[in-house]
């Protein structure tokens, strides 16, 4: 299988918890790819540390043939290793247009002289363009000049998947996307997703809207308390008897009974 | 050309019809007034720079008046002791003060906030003990006189009138550097990295890296603004860099509007001209000032300029 991102048993502990327990997984280019797991079980540490904002406790992550383990943040982004947060990480003090141009950093020269007189500021002007037609793609055209925080909460999330695109990414990992938005954004957001992968681009959606992931997912994997105990397509997964026990707890078949 | 958010034309429009005006100033200032308003444009240099790494970075920094030290001494002792010309000295003393920084800068920048605070304070006294007791070189408490002030051909920049054109174009040129930085990607990064490290990092933004040119900025603008200040005055002394400095740098950017370039002009002018207009009350004026700082903090936090702002309709965005 052509692995975009391999993850070769990596853990993360906390003193004595494991917050992440060997976890293996092969994201498969151009798929969407999600993580599920009962609240705690470790989703958002799996992120933290594939990102460089934690530092693994062991395991590998190599990303295109590249070993991008204990990576800094920048260094995993400007990779084509790109996230968003799970609460929306927006900069307020900036407009949307500018925050979308945050993302682009890695792509500008980063001295001063560039940045005053230099090459920085037409390819600048270039990427504001491509943000503005990224910002209108996302349905947030009459937004950009307005500051971030006068946006309401669906918006800013989709600010930060635009946020994360103008980096160019190859893969994008998006920590629970669905969160506080309601319906009728999940399904604006199901159509991101699924356009985002018609253009190519593999994502990984650590997810807890089931009916979400079960729709877009292309292949999905499952954690509880830090480890991997299931992985395969979404019906494999739904059939899963480990699975069920994770999310509904030990017992649940003599209920049935 | 990029596009531009509706007020800020006239902000830009507003900001060079203000310089333009300010040329006139010499013709009208007497020439005591004008002394203070070189001080104050000097100032003003000193207090951009301190914008990008407090007003943008967020940078808690008391070195400011440390780098404005530095700039001084350095075009100092190198236009005396080496005899080189100030038109050679001040550039070197520029460069030099930004070396200094990223030489401090990399060890204390993995610290934040109070302790970042702490660190730039430790360096500024250190600073002011330094130049006290290496009497050799920097001249100890006498400090270093008879520098020489700047000349062009045929036109020795001598007086105060004159030197105020050269402080006007100073304050010119680092004003648009700073206005085009502001709007670059790095000025964006600076303001990001203050209002969400973690995010910014993710946005591919090197973390350590932008806060490092944000700190060497202010540095550079302090080199600069202190190396004004030596041929202006042709005498430095510890005394002129010393701790207090470095706050009354900050109150004037808070003062004027923290994270804005007219701000911190305004705000240095206010500050270096309410001591003259209210010398009838002696050190009593330190009231009015900490009160006038009070009130501010509270019912303007976002600076005078602020004011300004409302009326342009874009609150907070005025750079």
């Amino acid at each position: 299988m052509n692995a975009i991102l391999a993850v070769d048993g990596l853990s993360k502990s906390f003193g004595g918890v494991h917050a992440v327990r060997e976890v293996s997984l092969a994201v498969p280019r151009g798929r969407i790819f999600s993580v599920i797991g009962p609240n705690g079980a470790g989703k958002t540490t799996l992120i933290n540390v594939l990102t460089g904002i934690l530092a693994s406790s062991g395991g590998r992550v190599h990303f295109e043939d590249r070993d991008l383990t204990d990576a800094p943040a920048h260094v995993v982004a400007s990779a084509g290793m790109v996230r968003t947060f799970q609460n929306g990480r927006l900069f307020q003090r900036l407009s949307v247009l500018e925050n979308v141009l945050v993302g682009a950093h890695h792509l500008l020269p980063q001295s001063i002289w560039s940045a005053i007189v230099g090459a920085a500021r037409s390819k600048l002007d270039e990427i504001r363009t491509e943000a503005r037609q990224l910002l209108a793609d996302l349905g947030l055209a009459d937004d950009a000049d307005r500051l971030v925080g006068a946006l309401p909460y669906g918006r800013q999330r989709m600010v930060e998947i635009a946020r994360a695109l103008v980096s160019r990414p190859k893969l994008l990992l998006l920590d629970e996307p669905a969160a506080g938005l309601n319906s009728g954004e999940v399904e604006r957001l199901r159509g991101v997703l699924e356009t985002l992968r018609a253009q190519g681009l593999t994502l990984l959606l650590v997810e807890h809207n089931m009916g979400l992931v079960m729709r877009v997912a292309d292949r999905i994997a499952v954690i509880s308390f830090g480890e991997k105990i299931a992985e395969g397509t979404p019906a494999e997964v739904r059939a899963d008897a480990r699975v069920l026990e994770a999310y509904l707890g030990h017992g649940y078949r003599h209920a049935d009974d | 050309m990029m596009r531009l958010p509706v007020a800020l034309p006239m902000a830009v429009i507003a900001s060079c019809a203000v310089f333009a005006l300010a040329l006139l100033l010499p013709a009208v200032v007497s020439g005591y007034g004008i002394r203070i308003l070189n001080l104050a444009l000097i100032s003003a240099i000193a207090v951009i720079g301190l914008n990008f790494a407090f007003g943008y970075a967020g940078l808690i920094t008391l070195a400011q008046a440390g780098f404005v030290g530095c700039g001084a001494y350095i075009t100092a002792i190198l236009s005396t002791m080496v005899g080189l010309s100030p038109w050679l000295s001040i550039p070197i003393a520029v460069v030099g003060t930004g070396v200094i920084s990223l030489a401090i800068g990399l060890p204390i920048l993995r610290l934040k906030g109070h302790y970042l605070a702490l660190a730039t304070l430790g360096f500024n006294v250190s600073f002011v003990i330094v130049a006290t007791n290496w009497k050799s070189v920097m001249g100890g408490t006498d400090g270093i006189s008879s520098i020489p002030p700047l000349a062009l051909p045929g036109w020795p920049i001598a007086n105060d009138h004159r030197y105020y054109y050269v402080v006007w174009f100073a304050l010119a040129l680092t004003s648009w550097c700073a206005w085009r930085i502001r709007v670059s990607h790095l000025g964006l990064a600076m303001i990001a990295v203050r209002d969400d490290e973690i995010a910014t990092g993710a946005a591919s933004v090197g973390v350590t890296r932008i806060k490092l040119q944000a700190f060497a900025l202010s540095a550079i603008y302090a080199g600069l603004a202190g190396a004004l200040f030596a041929h202006m005055a042709n005498f430095v002394a510890p005394d002129d860099f010393a701790l207090s400095h470095s706050i009354v740098y900050l109150a004037m950017l808070i003062i004027g509007g923290e994270g804005s370039i007219a701000g911190s002009i305004t705000g240095s002018v206010i500050v270096t001209f309410m001591p003259e207009l209210m010398r009838d009350l002696g050190t009593a004026y330190l009231i009015v000032f900490g009160g006038l700082m009070l009130v501010i903090l509270i019912f303007l936090p976002k600076g005078l300029l602020s004011l300004v702002n409302l009326r342009l309709g874009r609150a907070g965005t005025l750079r």
